[in-house]
């Protein structure tokens, strides 16, 4: 391969440098981020050196099986790592336009909350109360954005309109209705128009259309796809599905154990997979290409992230793995640009 | 055990039982009453299965595709009697399964296993896996002795692609596939010839899907299985399935042979259904703008809509008001396809 000639061997942070992100200033950036839980006397390392960048009006994908940690970042970004069990590791940074957030109070942190960061989560209906209409929840969504000058009628007026932006039909009648009597699919955009309230710079969406039947899923990503260009906004999905992330982002990063494997463009990266695990991720899907279409699973199950750890966590499932995979984590390799990897491979 | 000369042996049944499909459903409707919570006075009837038709043979997967609350789920239970029918008929190997009692019903249980999207629900949490596999043997009389039951056990798991020490485990301490690996050994012990999977891989890791999906075509390889292979994605099922019948509000919409489905689908209801599957990269050229987006959300199946049950929703240029009065049936349409579509028929017997 061509690229081979071009590998370096860096340190991350140098990594990071390099890939200087296009805009003068990333909206994110996330720093070595470790967040470790400990679970009955055990340390779980959830989330174990995740670097990545996000820039205004970019959207990135975190994708990932169950248990990579892909939750527990977008968790980490928010300031929501349930406490006392979870804690970001001394060493990581997360930074919103500039402003460390590790570092953050609660107080100004609840407030870059709801305003510029808001969230989005796979089951909508466990995010909204049930003994409250759609448009009390809404109501107060505005109202605290929108500062204390705000009367009732604005309030109303401007959630009606949200309802408008995000698809709902006859915004008035939802307005007044519960959350029981919306569909899946209208209770995720009133998610959505609750997340918008507050005019977010950057809305993270854990999983947002997983609840979802496809044909449905069809439409709030298209949704998502249109607010992000109608509002400038950035957007961070998270998502097991390779297809959902390879359809909304322009860059993704593949996450496995805890660590990130491969970070780069899309479609190049599904196109032409550099890291081992992702290559057997898009080798393991279904596409839909009749009969036996060529399925190669990944042997074995997903690793528990649980004690201490040597060596490369794939390499237990890596077909090319080596003696050094098992004893050495390797570094993100530059593969090229846009592309980071992993993986030993590269060091060739 | 068995009494005078297997039906098999006779070479006249034997080609009978070639030519007949395995399992045979006709025109079956399960309907369901809700009854409000007061006074038990009946609100309305859902009619999660109505009206369907369709065949397995010997050997095949019938692919069956629908979105949440369409009646896939309620058609399966259907078949194995798990609830009972409304109205239709029901064949397995040329017998009414729906007025079977007793020890028929139960030989009937034996051949038609079912395995489940959750495995862990499925399975005793307290009880080693080996010995969930060896009850399936007892209850059904196989395997002989404990010794031998033992042996099957082993070579069950062997044949699953689990270790014979995985037997003394529980099921929480085995990862969501290997459990799923389980409750295949469950059925495959009762040596079954149809098993109904209702959404076998939907919980699991897209890795771990792949290596329970290529088990399952392994195991239809070896012992001539049939399936009725029910999920959400027509992708994953398309993987597996000889024939995909497309399932909208209790009725099949459109059913084919797999390729034809997957590449030239008619019915404006499966192509909306492959349109809406998200692209891993551009190149299938379904990046956004020449998809089909479909409004709304499927109806409630209390309140079906009258005519055909897609028109509300139906993105096709040449529906009109005929479509909300006609229940559009099955037609046969070449290429060993069924759609149900007035507009389709009308348009092919144009052309031919």
């Amino acid at each position: 391969m061509r690229w081979r000639d071009r590998v370096f061997l860096v340190p991350l942070d140098v990594a990071l440098f390099m890939t200087a992100p296009k805009a003068d200033l990333p909206l994110l950036e996330v720093r070595n981020l470790r967040t470790w839980f400990t679970s009955e006397g055990r340390v779980v390392r959830a989330v174990d050196g995740v670097s990545f960048h996000l820039d205004p009006g970019e959207a990135l994908g975190i994708v990932g099986e169950s248990g990579c940690g892909k939750t527990v970042t977008s968790l980490s970004i928010m300031g929501l790592v349930p406490q006392p069990a979870g804690r970001i590791m001394p060493g990581s940074s997360i930074r919103f336009r500039g402003a460390e957030l590790t570092e953050l109070s609660t107080r100004r942190l609840r407030r870059l909350r709801g305003t510029e960061i808001a969230m989005i989560f796979q089951e909508p209906m466990t995010s909204l109360n049930p003994v409250y209409t759609v448009g009390s929840q809404l109501l107060e969504a505005v109202r605290r954005s929108g500062g204390v000058g705000q009367s009732r009628r604005q309030a109303t007026r401007k959630g009606v309109e949200l309802l408008q932006e995000v698809g709902i039909g006859d915004p008035e009648r939802r307005f007044h209705q519960f959350p029981h009597q919306l569909s899946g699919g209208l209770r995720q955009r009133v998610m959505i128009a609750m997340a918008l309230a507050g005019e977010p710079s950057l809305l993270i969406a854990d999983e947002p259309t997983s609840a979802l039947d496809v044909t449905v899923q069809a439409q709030i990503l298209e949704l998502l796809h249109d607010l992000r260009r109608s509002r400038g906004m950035s957007l961070l999905l998270i998502s097991h599905d390779l297809e959902v992330v390879g359809e909304v982002c322009d860059r993704v990063v593949v996450l496995y154990a805890g660590e990130a494997m491969e970070v780069g463009s899309l479609p190049q990266v599904f196109r032409q997979p550099a890291h081992p695990y992702t290559r057997g991720l898009v080798g393991a899907l279904p596409r839909g290409r009749g009969r036996l279409g060529g399925l190669e699973p990944i042997p074995g199950s997903v690793p528990k992230p649980i004690g201490p750890r040597s060596g490369c966590p794939f390499a237990p499932r890596c077909p090319d793995a080596e003696a050094r995979c098992w004893v050495q984590l390797p570094p993100l390799f530059i593969v090229n640009d846009e592309r980071w990897s992993r993986c030993w491979l590269e060091a060739e | 055990m068995s009494r005078g000369p297997h039906p098999d042996s006779i070479p006249d049944a034997a080609r009978m039982k070639e030519a007949r499909p395995l399992l045979e459903v006709r025109n079956l409707k399960t309907h369901f009453t809700t009854r409000s919570p007061f006074f038990g006075r009946s609100r309305g009837v859902v009619r999660a299965v109505d009206g369907v038709s369709l065949e397995v043979r010997r050997g095949e997967t019938l692919g069956l595709v629908g979105e949440s609350g369409c009646g896939k789920t309620t058609l399966a239970r259907s078949i194995l009697r798990l609830v009972e029918p409304t109205e239709g008929e029901l064949h397995f190997d040329g017998e009414p399964i729906l007025t079977m009692k007793g020890e028929r019903m139960r030989r009937l249980r034996r051949k038609c296993q079912i395995i489940f999207q959750d495995p862990a629900a499925s399975l005793n949490p307290r009880m080693e896996v080996g010995a969930a596999v060896d009850e399936v043997l007892r209850v059904h009389g196989l395997g002989g002795n404990a010794r031998g039951r033992k042996g099957r056990v082993a070579s069950l798991l062997e044949q699953v692609g689990l270790h014979p020490e995985h037997r003394h485990r529980f099921p929480h301490e085995l990862s969501g596939g290997q459990r799923q690996r389980i409750a295949i050994a469950r059925a495959l012990a009762a040596e079954p010839e149809l098993i109904v999977c209702d959404e076998p891989v939907s919980a699991l890791d897209v890795s771990v899907q792949a290596q329970i999906l290529n088990l399952l075509v392994r195991l239809q390889e070896e012992l001539e299985l049939a399936y009725l292979f029910i999920a959400h994605d027509l992708r994953v099922v398309g993987h597996l399935s000889h024939r995909i019948a497309v399932m909208y509000l209790g009725r099949i919409v459109e059913e084919a042979p797999a390729e034809v489905l997957l590449q030239e689908p008619r019915h404006p209801y499966t192509q909306a259904l492959l349109s809406a599957a998200p692209a891993l990269t551009g190149e299938e050229g379904k990046r956004r703008g020449s998809r089909i987006v479909l409004a709304g959300e499927p109806p409630s199946p209390v309140t079906p809509p009258e005519g055909c049950p897609f028109h509300p929703r139906c993105w096709h240029p040449d529906r009109d008001e005929a479509c909300g009065r006609v229940v559009p049936g099955l037609k046969e349409d070449g290429k060993a396809r069924r759609v149900s579509c007035i507009k389709l028929e009308t348009t092919s017997k144009d052309s031919s």
